[in-house]
């Protein structure tokens, strides 16, 4: 059966094909999560710009940043709606595929936010193409100008990252994946399962508080308040429509012709970039920035960080990890009883949905107090702070059950609500700052009510085995 | 060697503070004092509700006897058979002096030894309180369907009975509106002091007797009097030979009509206020609304004193009782008055701390706000199989006010109780951890209060109705107290709430102060204000005559009347559409298929333009804070347009297809205080202007306007626990038995506190809620 022979090598390409798309939307997940936690590190370490640095414009670069952070959140939410409508579920990892695959634009690093943090953000945002100046800046540079612009950008972002690395752009992986996307031959209609629609996440759900995607009435400017995007897709169109409407909006802009109304990433951060590119602003941002750490952590001896000594701050450190995880358990949570046809498992996904919300403002605040906290013990009023480490501290990835995520809901809520405890009762250097005291009295309480609640929740749901 | 005498300080002024006292309702004894506080360990528990110092007055000799703290605080009496007794609020009023000080002016309170110091004795003050309750009156439009009650000019120290008297009224027939009493100073207690005790909280009917045997009955047993003759022209001789009192207008197809009879009817709003004859509402009965002739004891006034040639004066009101103590709206009278005192903006100069405090302090009233309503009912969501049309919430009225069909606000399965609560809570958390609060842009601008937009109707705070019939703004200054926090990353997070000092020109902490014995429901931050009406007053009144020369309407943008000795255009039927070039109409925006961010232009037959008129609160504000005695331009539609609302903005000036549509006058905006003080100017409200656009009787307040209006006022979800399924149970404040299921409000559905049982046993039914449970049927003991 000659036959047969090739058409289990076509069948065995088709795999392959799509194990790889399986893969790029992964790794293209991961890369919207990374950066989106990256910038708001960068983000959150302008406060210290802000009010200790006397910088009064880091309040608009502080802006910008926040903005793009919080679209890269809708973007990442698309991306994990095309997974889902390809058969895949959620991913929440940030790191789990090599770094030496050519897609990552740079290696992860927490840093604050200096000149040459910024070109490395804006040449991973940056159209490879472009060959014309962004229109966002106030004095925006000729083009013979933009020539010299981007190399000094380049060798700026080239500096930042290392010189084992060589910055990229994201948006080759957007042009691998709809390479995949677009061509019928390469990509089986079938994989598409247009069920998964209302499954997926929507704006709806998603996109509180924040404006939608425009679709054609008004021209969009980086002063702007984010635009969030969340595609629903149930066809293999609709799949590329929606990448291709956060590509544009972030990381390529030339998927979108003519050039998108929004304001991309890249004409964001370049707004950044041209600010403190001017005389003597980089230099004292950063002197002030040499204050904070790059790549925090609550664990000694590991290459390339900065471990915070004092014990207040780490213990706060490692309560901003804890709620940092809780945080993507509960997107990933959401998500799934989002999808469920279950209607016992879909009762909770309004709650799992403020729960995410509210764990996004726990990590914001958490940042905020740890980049005012002292990084060593002797540190002086004006010495080196600390900052909050973004370490995934548990996997990302939920258990097999609901009644098993709600176990590890509680698990990881009743330790939040310890690690509280052990800072409201502790003294001396094993004490977090003062300022820090209000809040986590709030958050024990909260913490004791959702305690409350997901007991209640688990006294409702059938035992394992069940409801599987 | 003697001293020589030093001459005591020269008063300058006097004040009464604080300068707007509310007076609750109640047939019990005065409540006792006390205040809330925020437990610092446990800052999410409802407010601490704490005892404080409290008089005992001789009711022979009007001295004060004795202060103690009582160990609790009873707020209800059971006293036996099933009969209750709330305890009535009766606040204290302090006379204050403003004094020369070598530090600068000083404000102290008035005491025996400064009176002394001055020559004076007690009894050369002289008080004057004048009360009315015009809420027929305003409905009628008759000025003889005032009722007033006058004490003048007292410096003994007994009880004086304020007696309301109305020329409508059969002869002999009063309406007690409670009574007033100048203290009398002792050595122990030397201040001065005054004190309103309101009415019992009765209802009042009319001369002519009902034909309906079951409303006869009623009535029999309800009604406190019959003081009311009916004008022989209004006895209607139909099918019933009923009385049909006073009415809402209706055309011949039964939809209201303002010209359905021969004479503009100046309508309220909302149009229901008052008590009719069986079935209500009238909105669901062919909007036949036959009143029952009913008055109530509520009122609002003026207490003046004179001393010496100085005077001072506070305002009075009597209202319902604050059924949820330890909670507090998201948008109280005092926010509105701040803004007046204040200004729409935070003072630069505000010290950090004492803005987050405030900022803390509107958060922590937002999540005391929701955890009262049943979010996923207001939402507009089915309950129970019902369709959300036929429940009262305000997508239910948004889609009946615009015509189209109702949608949900939120993502439907998206919203619940106690998850927004804790969300609400968690931004609070944030602000406590001086997180910069990025929740400012969810804030609904007071320009967008009829942008029914998804994005629109999302905006904090949702789902509760503001003064101008839409969906509810902060003020202007709540609003830039949370951007100026939002603004100021990585500052300090505040100690606490910080209280202003009392001085002469902090008008604000004068408006703030309780007097000592006064219970914290009497202050204007226990009191909603902002609301379509409101329940302690209608605070929507105050700025009717605020432009000298004409008198609005409370709740849009139409001249009522006009002074010609001011004005010498005729403005009546005129819209006002802008106070200075801030424009006092915006637009009612809808969803667009084509562009979910933008909405387009939302008009109705009813409504072509699709204009909503803003209220007026926020739209004086800049007007209030910049030119409060000088004159401004104002303009307004160049013909009288009585019934539609119509569109202006600023550019169509410049417009000369739309030049003609509007004319300009130039008219002085009235001082808002009288002189230094926080005392409302009596040229914005005459005695009984403050709560004419209230129901009559009150009753109606808590059954007509539902659930959703003013939560932590007016409670809609209590008893709330968390089910097996992480969802939010409890039941219906008004619902009879507590079975743990809430039951969808209904008007008709007897499992739920009715019209005639708040209206007959409103001290039974009206249940006080204490840390969002019901208290004690018998005692509220804390």
């Amino acid at each position: 059966m000659p036959g047969a022979l090739e058409a289990s090598a076509a069948e065995a390409a088709a795999s392959s094909v799509r194990e790889q798309l399986l893969a790029d939307l992964a790794i293209l997940a991961e890369i919207e999560h990374s950066l989106m936690v990256q910038y708001l590190y960068a983000a959150y370490s302008l406060d210290v710009a802000i009010t200790v640095g006397n910088f009064p414009q880091a309040g608009e670069w502080q802006q910008q940043l926040l903005t793009v952070a919080r679209e890269e959140m809708g973007h990442l939410m698309t991306v994990q709606n095309a997974r889902r409508l390809v058969g895949a579920e959620p991913t929440f990892h940030r790191e789990q595929f090599p770094y030496d695959n050519p897609f990552y634009p740079f290696p992860m690093a927490f840093e604050p936010l200096t000149r040459e943090v910024t070109a490395k953000y804006v040449w991973a945002e940056m159209d490879p193409r472009l060959d014309q100046p962004p229109r966002p800046a106030n004095e925006p540079p000729g083009e013979a100008d933009w020539q010299l612009l981007r190399q000094q950008v380049y060798e700026e972002a080239k500096a930042s990252v290392g010189q084992r690395h060589t910055p990229g752009h994201v948006a080759t992986l957007f042009e691998a994946v709809f390479d995949l996307l677009a061509d019928p031959a390469l990509t089986d209609a079938t994989w598409f399962d247009p069920t998964t629609f209302g499954k997926q996440a929507s704006w709806d759900a998603w996109g509180k508080g924040l404006r939608p995607h425009p679709l054609d009435s008004e021209l969009d400017h980086p002063d702007q308040p984010p635009h969030v995007i969340v595609e629903q897709m149930g066809t293999r169109t609709e799949a590329l429509a929606g990448l291709r409407l956060i590509a544009a909006q972030g990381e390529a802009p030339h998927f979108q012709q003519p050039r998108p109304p929004l304001a991309s990433h890249f004409d964001r951060f370049f707004r950044v970039y041209y600010e403190i590119s001017r005389p003597r602003v980089h230099e004292r941002l950063a002197a002030v920035m040499s204050r904070l750490p790059t790549n925090p952590t609550t664990v000694r001896g590991v290459a390339d960080t900065t471990y915070i000594e004092h014990p207040g701050s780490r213990r706060l450190a490692a309560l901003s990890d804890l709620r940092y995880h809780l945080l993507l358990v509960n997107l990933g949570h959401a998500l799934r009883t989002g999808a469920s046809e279950d209607p016992i498992v879909r009762r909770t996904n309004g709650y799992l949905l403020q729960r995410s919300f509210a764990d996004m403002f726990n990590v914001k605040t958490l940042a905020c107090e740890l980049f005012r906290a002292p990084l060593k013990i002797d540190s002086t009023a004006d010495g080196p702070m600390a900052g909050p480490p973004f370490g995934l501290t548990g996997s990302p990835d939920l258990p097999a059950s609901d009644r098993a995520c709600w176990q590890l809901q509680r698990k990881l809520n009743l330790a939040s609500k310890a690690l509280c405890e052990q800072l409201l009762t502790a003294t001396g250097i094993e004490a977090p700052p003062a300022s820090a005291l209000p809040y986590l009295r709030t958050l024990r309480q909260l913490d004791v009510q959702d305690d409350e609640r997901i007991s209640a929740i688990l006294a409702g749901l059938p035992p394992d085995g069940v409801d599987e | 060697m003697s001293e020589t005498p030093t001459a005591p300080p020269t008063i300058k002024s006097l004040r009464i503070l604080p300068p707007f006292a509310i007076a609750r309702l109640g047939s019990g004894a005065p409540l006792d004092s006390y205040r809330v506080e925020v437990d610092e360990e446990r800052p999410l528990d409802f407010r601490t509700i704490v005892p404080d110092t409290t008089f005992v007055v001789d009711e022979r000799t009007g001295a004060i006897t004795s202060s103690f703290v009582p160990d609790s605080i009873t707020f209800r009496e059971e006293v036996g058979d099933g009969t209750f007794h709330i305890r009535k609020v009766a606040p204290f009023l302090e006379l204050w002096a403003v004094a020369e000080a070598p530090t600068g002016d000083e404000l102290v309170p008035v005491t025996l030894s400064l009176l002394d110091d001055h020559g004076w004795t007690p009894e050369d003050l002289r008080w004057t309180v004048e009360v009315a309750n015009r809420k027929v009156q305003r409905r009628t439009g008759l000025d003889a369907d005032a009722v007033t009650a006058h004490v003048r000019e007292i410096s003994d120290h007994g009880p004086h009975e304020l007696v309301g008297t109305s020329a409508s009224f059969v002869p002999g027939g009063t309406i007690p509106f409670g009574s007033v009493r100048y203290l009398r100073p002792t050595d122990e207690f030397p201040e001065i002091r005054f004190r309103f005790t309101p009415a019992d909280g009765l209802i009042y009917g009319s001369d002519v007797e009902e034909q309906d045997p079951d409303l006869r009955d009623w009535e029999a047993k309800h009604l406190a009097g019959r003081p009311y003759a009916v004008p022989k022209d209004k006895v209607k001789d139909r099918a019933t030979d009923t009385w049909y009192h006073w009415w809402i207008p209706v055309d011949a197809e039964g939809s209201e009509d303002p010209w359905s009879g021969r004479d503009f009817q100046d309508e309220t709003l909302p149009a229901s206020l008052f008590a009719i004859v069986p079935p209500a509402p009238p909105w669901l009965h062919d909007n036949v609304a036959v009143s029952r002739g009913y008055f109530d004891d509520a009122c609002d006034g003026i207490v003046e004193v004179t001393l010496g040639g100085l005077t001072a004066a506070a305002r009075i009101t009597a209202g319902p009782p604050a059924l949820v103590p330890d909670a507090l709206f998201v948008r109280s009278l005092a926010d509105d008055l701040e803004q007046v005192i204040d200004g729409p903006e935070v003072d630069p100069l505000e010290p950090p701390d004492v803005t987050l405090a405030r900022a803390e302090e509107i958060v922590r009233r937002a999540f005391e706000t929701v955890r009262f309503m049943n979010v996923a009912v207001m939402n507009g969501e089915p309950v129970q199989g019902r369709p959300p049309l036929s429940l009262d919430t305000m997508p239910a009225e948004e889609a009946f006010d615009t015509d189209r069909l109702m949608r949900p606000v939120m993502a439907e399965g998206t919203v619940d109780t106690l998850s927004v609560m804790a969300l609400h809570q968690q931004v609070y958390a944030a602000l406590r951890g001086g997180a910069a609060p990025w929740f400012v842009r969810l804030l609904r601008s007071p320009l967008a209060t009829g942008d029914f937009t998804d994005d629109g109707r999302r905006r904090m705070p949702a789902l509760m109705c503001g003064a101008d019939g839409n969906y509810l703004a902060l003020t202007y200054r709540q609003i830039d107290t949370i951007d100026r926090v939002s603004r100021e990353a990585g500052r300090r997070p505040a100690a606490g709430s910080v209280a202003p000092s009392l001085t002469p020109r902090n008008r604000t902490a004068q408006m703030h102060h309780v007097a000592v014995g006064s219970p914290f429901s009497s202050s204007p931050a226990a009191a909603i204000a902002n609301c379509c009406p409101g329940l302690e007053v209608d605070f929507r009144a105050v700025w009717r005559r605020v432009l000298e020369g004409i008198t609005l309407r409370e709740y849009d943008n139409l001249v009522l009347d006009v002074d010609p000795a001011v004005t010498p255009i005729d403005l009546r039927g005129h819209r006002l559409l802008a106070v200075g070039g801030v424009s006092t109409v915006s637009r009612m925006l809808s969803p667009s298929p084509a562009d979910l961010a933008a909405g387009v232009v939302l008009r109705s037959n009813d409504n072509p333009e699709g204009v909503v008129s803003l209220e007026w609160s926020n739209a004086f504000a800049e007007v209030l804070s910049t030119q409060q005695g000088t004159t401004v331009q104002c303009t307004f539609t160049s013909d009288a347009v009585w019934e539609d609302r119509v569109w202006w903005e600023r550019e169509d000036a410049a417009d000369p297809h739309r030049a003609d549509a509007a004319i300009q006058v130039e008219l002085k905006v009235r001082t808002f205080f009288d002189g230094d003080s926080a005392f409302i100017s009596r040229a914005l409200a005459e005695p009984g202007e403050l709560t004419q656009g209230l129901c009559s009787p009150w009753q109606n307040d808590f059954r007509e306007c539902s659930c959703y209006y003013w939560a932590s006022a007016r409670p809609d979800f209590v008893n709330v626990e968390t089910t097996a399924g992480g969802r939010s149970e409890g039941d219906n404040w008004l619902q009879k038995e507590r079975t743990g299921t809430y039951v969808p409000d209904d008007y008709l559905d007897d499992r739920l506190v009715l019209y005639d049982d708040l209206m007959g046993e409103w001290e039974r039914w009206l249940r006080f809620q204490v840390g969002g449970r019901d208290a004690d049927s018998s005692r509220e003991d804390l």
